[in-house]
């Protein structure tokens, strides 16, 4: 899961480097895609882990039920 | 030094960076083991933390190896 | 020793070309043919002559199939059997691949970065076809979560397109890189093993065999993420659950 964010990053980073050749605004819109980027991943793991958090209560009928916890 | 030797070190100093990682993860999930042992009805709430520490300390390292990546690509 | 890179390099076994278009038979063609040849003949063989008390294949494939279908119903509700036998193709194709490409010799489809980045667009594509199939254009909405205040609408949009056009890209990447890391370890090592002298070689042969072992853990647990967050992303589509 630590690749989401990694990638998320880089994703960005790399769409504001492009952008940024073709604008030459260097390097202004790199480091604001290199932001968005980091947002936009850590936006991916929270989202993931409240599904898999979601799917672990909703899912196991185990013996450890919270009630008896 | 030439600069493709220098490169290649850079590079392998640059993923020494995964080190630190490993002791972080480990510490991040021994924590979450201990505090699932010490109170098992906390699970739910405390694996919402665990994954976001998981993430955001792998997340460390692989920025270790795409910094060595980029000596690589920029050599 | 040599580049421990190397033994990704894929090389033409038959040149085939067809209108035009360079499809020659490779290596990691003739191992994808055997994987799906190895999974058509598994579940042929748990399912033609089905018995009522399964035997042992019978048993370990219902198994794994009763597993995704939980997943796919946990995930994305009650139409999740619809994307069942899709998930289950794409569970045992990447299983078997990661599986079959630790056999000595063999050569590891998902570590191709074309492969993982095909499977991942797939699914992608198939989670977008079915979110506008069902909300129509307003599956834009996706991109706004409920509740924002008016002044965050302008950062929230490319923050959420990032997020989304990243899901396909992690998904490819973190296969690939997992498996091409793996088999570059254990290239290396078994290098070490094979160029120190008889009394030094055995200390990289014990650590050898400890990340294969590792390797076979996380060829079932790279699976089984990348089906999870395939029904993860099915189910954004479906429900639009925000």
């Amino acid at each position: 899961m630590g690749v989401e964010l990694v990638v998320a990053t880089c994703l960005g980073g790399g769409l504001g480097y492009l952008g940024d050749r073709k604008l030459a605004t260097l390097p202004w819109l790199t480091l604001l895609g290199v932001v968005l980027g980091t947002a936009a991943g850590i936006r991916n793991v929270l989202r993931i882990a409240a599904e898999m958090d979601r799917q672990r209560e909703g899912g196991p009928r185990g013996p450890d039920r919270p009630g008896k916890g | 030094m030439e600069t493709n030797a220098a490169a290649l070190i850079g590079m392998g100093m640059a993923a020494a960076g995964f080190a630190g990682s490993g002791v972080g993860i480990g510490y991040v999930f021994g924590k979450m083991i201990e505090a699932v042992a010490r109170q098992p009805g906390s699970e739910p709430r405390v694996s919402k933390y665990l994954w976001m520490g998981f993430a955001l300390t792998e997340a460390v390292a692989l920025y270790a190896m795409v910094v060595a990546f980029l000596i690589m690509g920029l050599r | 020793m040599e580049n421990p890179l190397e033994h990704f390099e894929l090389h033409r076994v038959a040149a085939l070309h067809l209108f035009g278009l360079d499809v020659s038979i490779n290596q990691g063609v003739l191992v994808m043919w055997l994987v799906v040849a190895g999974v058509v003949a598994l579940f042929a063989h748990a399912a033609v002559r089905a018995t009522m008390i399964p035997g042992a294949i019978q048993n370990v494939v219902e198994m794994s199939v009763e597993f995704i279908y939980n997943l796919a119903e946990d995930n994305i509700g009650p139409n999740g059997r619809r994307y069942v036998p899709f998930l289950i193709t794409l569970f045992f194709f990447v299983l078997c691949s990661n599986l079959l490409g630790l056999v000595p010799g063999m050569f590891t489809v998902t570590s191709q970065l074309f492969v993982t980045a095909t499977l991942a667009v797939t699914v992608y594509v198939i989670s977008l076809v079915v979110g506008f199939y069902r909300h129509g254009i307003g599956f834009f909405k996706i991109l706004l979560p409920s509740g924002t205040p008016w002044w965050l609408i302008p950062l929230m949009i490319p923050v959420e397109i990032l997020s989304q056009l990243a899901r396909p890209l992690s998904l490819a990447v973190r296969l690939f890189a997992n498996m091409t890391a793996g088999h570059t370890v254990l290239a290396v090592l078994f290098g070490m093993t094979v160029t120190l002298p008889w009394w030094g070689g055995w200390i990289p042969f014990g650590v050898t065999v400890a990340i294969n072992a590792l390797e076979l853990l996380i060829a079932f647990i790279q699976a089984y993420i990348f089906v999870m967050l395939s029904c993860v992303y099915f189910g954004d589509a479906e429900n639009m659950a925000h």
